[in-house]
């Protein structure tokens, strides 16, 4: 009898806890010290399932920019000074390790070089008129990008020739291939933007 | 009225009178076939719902006291909730609305198999050569969300949209469990020395609403665009047929 109740408390356990499982992350195997060297803009037209690069003119509604950022990947620890550092690739950063630069501010601007409307005159950061998205450009890009920024407000006046500048500030206190103080930057090609 | 009398006094005498049946078993592992009617209490936002599902019952009972008995059931199903073909609350595979889907980056997560435990108390009767076991029990249903997701692009423009599908357990987000009370009631009889044939007649009825969520997302920001939600109680009822060791 009091063996019956035992396998009955021991099935009851296993009823209760059977669903419990011990949801373990996956190793996350850092990619060292990246430090950003240069970067470049590229004008994409989505107005279909893939990107396209823009000639001269495209669609605002289907505008897309494209962002390369080249890194020095440096192994770790970074605690050391730069000069004890041993570099292990230079390449186009992709999108799993775009958030992090060793060498410059968090945040970026991105810069109209061309009054937008009337809340963004040529030379303010238009970063409120685009949404950023790695995973789009890991999706859909044919070539190698960093990121994407995808317009969701739209200029004013139509069939207006437009340029992006994007910058990065580069932090004082970890600069090898630039200055304190100094900018990385990139400026997108013209494009003129029609509505169809 | 006499005729129900009758069968009542039957069923007392056949309740109650000696039979050569070995009444001191130590209990039985049987496997049935299981034929589950799925129902909710209310309708729920599926174009398609499953409503039977097959599947295997495992089970365990264990002699107690005189004639009380300890179950444990195991059911297994064969049969997916499928929700494939659910897709399109939001007119989303219509074209007028402009949207091409974009395969590669579809998931169907329909795949899922429903699996339920029971563990609870039941009473043997007997009945002439029959063996008649009522049980109250409680149940847990893994319902293992079930979810499919789609990507769409907006022709002429950037716009990328995520349509998300999900039948879960109300509430909570990933762990599908439904809670609920079984009532059963098996019927055996002898086939052999140790073998018994088994039917059971099983009523499950959840506590744990189950809810149908759809979700039209921005693919950038993740706004929500347009939502659907509904919710229901689940009940199960089903018919086993299968063989028992003693």
């Amino acid at each position: 009898m009091k063996k019956h109740i035992l396998y009955l408390l021991v099935l009851l356990y296993y009823f209760l806890f059977v669903n419990m499982s011990c949801g373990c992350g996956d190793d996350y195997n850092s990619p060292g010290a990246v430090e950003l060297t240069s970067v470049e803009l590229l004008n994409y037209d989505f107005s279909g399932t893939e990107f396209k690069v823009v000639d001269s003119e495209v669609n605002p509604k289907a505008y897309v920019i494209g962002l390369r950022c080249f890194v020095n990947t440096y192994e770790l620890p970074s605690s050391l000074d730069w000069e004890q550092r041993v570099l292990l690739e230079s390449a186009v950063l992709s999108k799993t390790n775009s958030n992090f630069f060793i060498n410059t501010n968090s945040t970026f601007d991105l810069i109209t070089d061309t009054d937008f409307d009337s809340e963004h005159p040529a030379g303010s950061s238009v970063n409120d008129c685009f949404v950023e998205s790695a995973s789009l450009s890991h999706d859909f890009a044919a070539g190698q990008l960093t990121s994407t920024f995808v317009m969701r407000k739209y200029p004013t006046t139509n069939n207006q020739v437009y340029t992006f500048r994007i910058v990065y500030r580069v932090k004082a206190e970890y600069s090898a291939t630039h200055n304190p103080n100094e900018t990385i930057e990139a400026i997108s090609k013209p494009v003129k933007f029609v509505q169809p | 009225m006499k005729r129900y009398i009758c069968l009542l006094i039957i069923l007392i005498a056949g309740l109650t009178s000696a039979s050569a049946q070995d009444r001191k078993t130590w209990g039985e592992i049987g496997v049935s076939f299981d034929n589950q009617l799925l129902m909710t209490s209310s309708h729920l936002n599926l174009v398609h719902p499953t409503q039977y599902m097959p599947g295997i019952r495992v089970n365990l009972d264990v002699r107690l006291y005189e004639q009380w008995f300890g179950f444990y059931t195991l059911v297994g199903s064969f049969g997916s909730l499928k929700l494939k073909n659910d897709i399109n609350h939001f007119g989303e595979l219509n074209p007028e609305q402009n949207l091409i889907p974009i395969n590669s980056s579809a998931v169907f997560s329909d795949e899922s198999r429903p699996f339920s435990m029971n563990l609870g108390l039941g009473h043997r009767f007997f009945l002439k050569d029959w063996q008649l076991m009522p049980m109250l029990g409680l149940s847990m249903i893994e319902l293992s969300q079930t979810s499919q997701s789609m990507l769409f692009k907006e022709s002429g423009t950037s716009n990328l949209y995520n349509v998300i599908y999900r039948f879960e357990a109300e509430g909570k987000d990933g762990l599908d469990t439904l809670y609920g009370i079984l009532l059963s009631v098996k019927s055996s009889k002898q086939i052999s020395r140790r073998y018994w044939l088994n039917f059971g007649l099983n009523y499950t009825y959840s506590f744990t609403p189950v809810a149908s969520t759809g979700e039209f997302r921005d693919y950038y920001d993740r706004r929500v665009l347009k939502q659907t939600y509904t919710s229901a109680r689940l009940h199960t009822f089903s018919l086993s047929v299968g063989v028992g060791f003693r």
